[in-house]
């Protein structure tokens, strides 16, 4: 470790992942908990992990809007909350919250601190469907006013024609997006609880998928699913101390958003991304780069983004994500195994939380037969609220 | 009747002139009287230079296309039986500005679609506004023939 590095020359200083858990992921007929119930149970699992007693956790980052910190403290029986905050960054909310659970660990007001999510995203209220129109913020009424009416506004309706503009402007195939669609779910045949296990695709079964809107067809979009997962942070310091067998280290973790903010369409340069400014802080505080990455857990809400995100992050230079990600350079056993647990597309929508206890997975060795050999470096992001953008540079110590 | 369901402008109050413009078959944006920064959407300070004062300038309804997406599935109401459908994103250019709205795109099978082509405003009076649609510049002055 450079002594430059943000993460800290002591290990008081530098923040770790102790422990990680997952609840079941799941579709029809659903999860039979609520959001909370999920969440708690995702926690439960996590502090179980870190082999904590869950008194000792102090420190609560509720990185989505499905529960409170309040309901979180009370349903854990926490003695005491130190360090509490919640996280708005739609699906960048997860690995954003690692920046704040790790700040919050190194700075000594938190022991322990842990991150849960969950959510019913298959049977309870459909994202896709929700159009708010009651409007509290300027994106919702720029959504209400400017977007709705004329048949358009939900996510993918967005987004798509942000892949669009690449795929116009720097020539990016489909089959591109066939790719990560296809990487995703080869990974997926290799974990045993992915949803989508035992249902393999070729890019003719890409290719043959009905448009839902173009250029994403049903295999770009990320899978509905019901469940949880949590992670809970600590400094490498209190690791040791309590015998931790294997800490993650975070060794950077950022967040960032373009601006503005709240309308991804009026950008200066549309391509500019929360991951456009928070990738170069991360990896100069890591003192890693994109070369030293032996994964990328990649938050797929749909194809294009995972493309976007890899080209943002510095893996290739802008307008070249289309032909990096073919040819079989982000399967395992390629340069960049990307999204080794199935990712949203083909192993569960847990909010992208997956890509973390997925990334800790392989750094623990503990990958089974998705494991890459030798991994002791990888980068997971996340993405949300129309390009807002998170990642997390993890290591061994 | 399909169209009364379809999801209207809530905030006609909130951007009256945008809205008494479209009506009038005009479309006017937001510029900043302080520094002159154009903007869109409509937002309550300038960002360049933190004024809250701001006239509201017409633009040349033409513009280019910046980009699409062809909608083959819709959830929402009052659009069920429209798809296949193509929303996009116009670039106009105004008192030295440019900004990027998003509309209907009209007058073209949406394979026909590219970067770039001509696009001219569509004013369609709803409620207490008109929603702004585009066509190709070439349909439209054939539409007008
Ligand atoms: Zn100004």
């Amino acid at each position: 470790m450079s002594p430059a590095t943000g993460a800290g020359t002591s290990p008081g200083d530098i923040a770790c992942i102790v422990g990680v858990g997952e609840t079941d992921h799941c579709r029809a007929p659903g999860s039979g908990l609520s959001n909370l119930g999920l969440i708690l149970q995702a926690a439960r699992r996590a502090v179980a992990d870190a082999g904590i007693d869950v008194r000792q956790v102090n420190g609560v980052v509720a990185p989505y809007l499905n529960a409170s910190v309040e309901e979180i403290e009370d349903n854990l029986g926490l003695r005491r909350v130190d360090y509490s905050v919640q996280i708005n960054m739609g699906g960048a909310s997860p690995v954003a919250s690692l920046m704040h659970a790790a700040m919050a660990v190194r700075s000594g007001r938190a022991k322990f601190v842990v991150v849960p999510i969950g959510w019913n995203g298959y049977s309870g209220v459909r994202a896709r469907e929700t159009s708010d129109r009651s409007a509290p913020t300027t994106f919702r009424k720029v959504v209400r006013d400017y977007y709705l009416p004329y048949g358009t506004g939900a996510p993918p309706q967005v987004y798509a024609q942000m892949a669009r503009r690449h795929m116009q402007v720097f020539g990016t195939p489909e089959e591109a997006l066939g790719s990560v669609a296809l990487a995703c779910r080869r990974h997926a045949q290799l974990h045993p609880h992915a949803l989508m296990r035992d249902r393999t695709m070729t890019m003719e079964d890409y290719l043959a998928s009905p448009w839902i809107v173009a250029p994403y067809r049903r295999f770009d979009c990320c899978i509905d699913s019901d469940g949880g997962a949590a992670c809970v942070v600590a400094s490498l310091e209190t690791a040791r101390r309590i015998g931790t067998p294997q800490p993650i280290v975070i060794a950077a973790a950022a967040e960032g958003r373009a601006a503005p903010g709240s309308e991804i369409f009026n950008r200066p340069d549309v391509f500019d991304i929360g991951l456009t400014a928070a990738a170069p802080l991360a990896w100069e505080e890591a003192g890693l780069g994109p070369e030293d990455m032996a994964f990328a857990q990649i938050y797929d809400c749909f194809t294009f983004e995972v493309i976007q995100q890899l080209e943002e992050l510095g893996f290739c230079a802008r307008g070249e994500g289309g032909r990096f990600v073919m040819g079989g350079r982000i399967e395992l056993g390629g340069a960049l195994p990307v999204n080794t647990h199935g990712g949203l597309l083909s192993h569960a929508h847990a909010l992208g939380m997956n890509h973390v206890v997925e990334a800790v997975r392989q750094l623990r060795g503990a990958a089974g037969v998705a494991q890459v050999e030798g991994a002791s470096t990888g980068v997971v992001t996340g993405w949300g609220d129309m390009g807002d953008g998170s990642l997390a540079v993890l290591r061994r110590p | 009747m399909t169209t009364t369901e379809r999801p209207r402008p809530a905030g006609y109050d909130d951007h009256r002139p945008f809205w008494d413009g479209a009506a009038a078959g005009r479309l006017v944006v937001q510029r900043c009287t302080q520094c002159g920064a154009v903007r869109w959407p409509p937002r309550i300070l300038c960002g360049a230079c933190l004024s809250p004062e701001v006239e509201w300038v017409e633009a040349t309804p033409t513009g280019s296309l910046f980009t699409w997406t062809v909608i083959h599935h819709t959830t929402l109401a009052g659009f069920k039986d429209d798809p296949p459908y193509a929303v996009g994103l116009v670039e106009v250019t105004v008192a030295g500005g440019l900004v990027r709205m998003l509309g209907g795109i009209r007058g073209c099978a949406p394979s026909e679609l590219q970067v770039g082509m001509a696009l001219r405003a569509q004013f369609e009076v709803v409620d207490d506004g008109a929603l702004v649609n585009w066509v190709l510049v070439g349909d439209d002055e054939r539409q007008e023939t």
